[in-house]
C-alpha cells in the first residue's frame, strides 16, 4: 500500500517536473526568445593575448597623443573635397591588388569591374582624383584582398594579432597584407624615407575619415579589447563570405 | 441584413490581418529615420540650449522603434536566466542608457546631411525581417542592416549590423567574458560606472 502511494507520487512528481521543464524556460525567457537561432559569436584563438593587449594599449595611446591631434590639424587645414580626391587617387592606384585577388577568387565580373573602374577614373576622373565611376553600382564591386582570398581557399584566421600602428589583424590577414603590399605601386618608392612619407600621408588622409568611428567604438565598449577583436573577426568573416 | 454581415466580415478580416496595421518593416524604418533626420536638420535646435531638447526628441523616436529589452536579452543570451527580474530590468535600462550616451551625441554632432538608400528587405518568418540600407557618406557607403521583430502591433529593431558587425553579437562577446567569472551584478556595476562617468563629464 505504502509502496503503491509512493510510486504514484513519483509518477506525479515526474509528470510535474516534465511539465515544469517544458514551460519554465519559456516563461523565464519570454515568448519568442530565440537567441539560439542567432549564429554563434565568431571566435578566434588568441594565444598572444597578453602581448596583443599591450600593443592594443600602445596603439590607443598613439592614436590619442599623436594621430588625433595631427589628424585634427590636417582636417582643419585640408578641405574635405581635397581629402576625398586624395583618397580616390590612392584607391585607384591600388587597383592591381584588388584585381589580382578578384582573379584568384574566380570573380571574373568583379575583376572586370575593377579594371573598368580604373580606366574610367584615370581618364574621366583626371588621373584618379575624381571618382565618376561611383555612380554606377556595377563598377563598384566589394574590395578584395589576399587575406580574403586565403579565407575563401579555406584557410582559417590562425590566431588574433594586434599589429603596432596597424591595429587588429590575424595571422592569415597579416600574411595577406604583406603579400598585397608587393602589388602596391607606392611600395616601389626609391628610398625608405620617400616611401614612409607617401605611406604616412595616405594613412593620415584615410584616418581623417574614420577618426570618429574609432572613438565611438571605444567609448561604446565595456571591454574595448574584446569589442575590437570581435568586430574585426565579424567584419572579416562577412567580407570573405561575400 | 446581409449587407451588414458582409461589412462585419470585412472588418473582421481587416482586424485579423496585422499587416494592415503593423506596416511593412522597411516603411517603419524609413518613417522613423525620416523623422530623426527632420529633427537633426531643424535649425531651431542650433543653439546650445536647444541641443538638449533635440536630444530628447531624437531619443523619443529611437525608443519607439528599438526594443531595448530584446536587445539586452540577446546581448546577454543564455546568461539572461541567471539575472533575477530586478537585475534584468536594471540591466536593460542601463544598457539603453549606455547606447544612448555613446551614439546619440555622435549622431547629433556629426550629422552631415547623409542620405539613406533602402536596398531591400528580407522577410525571414512571419515575425522576423531584415531591412537592408546604405548610408551614403562622402567617402563611401556604409552598409547598415536592421534586424526586426514583429511584436503585438508593430515591428521593432532588435539588432543593427554595420558592415557585417552585429551590435548584439559584439556586446555578447564582451558580456560573456565578464559573466564567465563574474555575477550579473558585477556586469551591471560596470555599465553603471560607465553611465555615471558619462553623466559627470557631460555636465562639466
Amino acid at each position: 500500500m505504502i509502496a503503491q502511494v509512493k510510486s504514484s507520487n513519483i509518477k506525479y512528481l515526474l509528470l510535474s517536473l516534465l511539465l515544469i521543464s517544458l514551460f519554465i524556460p519559456q516563461d523565464i525567457l519570454g515568448e519568442d526568445f530565440d537567441y539560439k537561432d542567432e549564429p554563434e559569436i565568431a571566435l578566434i584563438n588568441d594565444p598572444l593575448i597578453s602581448i596583443n593587449k599591450v600593443i592594443f594599449q600602445f596603439n590607443d595611446k598613439v592614436y590619442l597623443w599623436v594621430l588625433k591631434p595631427v589628424t585634427k590639424g590636417y582636417k582643419f587645414i585640408v578641405p574635405e573635397i581635397i581629402r576625398v580626391s586624395v583618397k580616390n587617387f590612392f584607391h585607384n592606384l591600388l587597383m592591381p591588388v584588388r584585381f589580382l585577388n578578384c582573379v584568384l577568387q574566380g570573380k571574373a565580373l568583379s575583376a572586370e569591374a575593377e579594371f573598368a573602374r580604373f580606366i574610367v577614373n584615370i581618364t574621366m576622373g583626371i588621373g584618379g582624383f575624381g571618382d565618376p565611376a561611383k555612380k554606377y553600382a556595377k563598377l563598384n564591386p566589394d574590395s578584395e584582398d589576399f587575406g580574403q582570398t586565403l579565407g575563401l581557399y579555406g584557410i582559417g584566421n590562425g590566431f588574433y594579432l594586434v599589429l603596432p600602428f596597424l591595429g587588429p589583424s590575424s595571422l592569415r590577414d597579416s600574411f595577406g597584407y604583406a603579400f598585397d603590399s608587393f602589388l602596391d605601386p607606392t611600395g616601389y618608392a626609391k628610398t625608405l624615407s620617400e616611401w614612409s612619407i607617401v605611406y604616412s600621408f595616405r594613412k593620415l588622409n584615410d584616418i581623417s575619415f574614420y577618426m570618429e568611428d574609432y572613438e565611438i567604438m571605444r567609448e561604446a565598449a565595456i571591454s574595448p579589447y574584446e569589442a575590437f577583436r570581435d568586430a574585426y573577426i565579424q567584419y572579416r568573416n562577412k567580407k570573405i563570405s561575400k | 441584413m446581409r449587407n451588414y454581415s458582409v461589412i462585419f466580415l470585412l472588418c473582421l478580416i481587416l482586424l485579423c490581418s496585422n499587416e494592415v496595421f503593423a506596416g511593412k518593416p522597411t516603411d517603419i524604418v524609413k518613417e522613423n529615420i525620416d523623422k530623426g533626420v527632420a529633427v537633426l536638420r531643424d535649425k531651431q535646435y542650433n543653439t546650445p540650449e536647444q541641443k538638449k531638447v533635440q536630444r530628447d526628441k531624437m531619443w523619443a523616436i529611437i525608443r519607439d522603434i528599438f526594443d531595448f529589452t530584446e536587445i539586452s536579452k540577446r546581448a546577454v543570451a543564455q546568461n539572461w536566466q541567471t539575472f533575477n527580474s530586478t537585475e534584468q530590468k536594471e540591466f536593460s535600462e542601463l544598457f539603453a542608457e549606455l547606447l544612448k550616451n555613446t551614439y546619440l551625441d555622435k549622431i547629433q554632432g556629426q550629422f552631415n546631411d547623409e542620405q539613406v538608400t533602402y536596398v531591400g528587405e528580407d522577410i525571414m518568418t512571419d515575425t522576423k525581417a531584415v531591412v537592408r540600407t546604405k548610408i551614403n557618406r562622402k567617402n563611401g557607403d556604409v552598409v547598415v542592416d536592421y534586424s526586426m521583430m514583429k511584436q503585438k502591433e508593430s515591428w521593432k529593431i532588435y539588432d543593427i549590423n554595420v558592415e557585417g558587425v552585429s551590435l548584439i553579437k559584439n556586446y555578447r562577446s564582451q558580456f560573456t567574458k565578464i559573466l564567465l567569472n563574474g555575477t550579473p551584478k558585477q556586469l551591471i556595476d560596470q555599465i553603471k560606472s560607465k553611465v555615471i562617468q558619462y553623466d559627470s563629464t557631460s555636465k562639466k
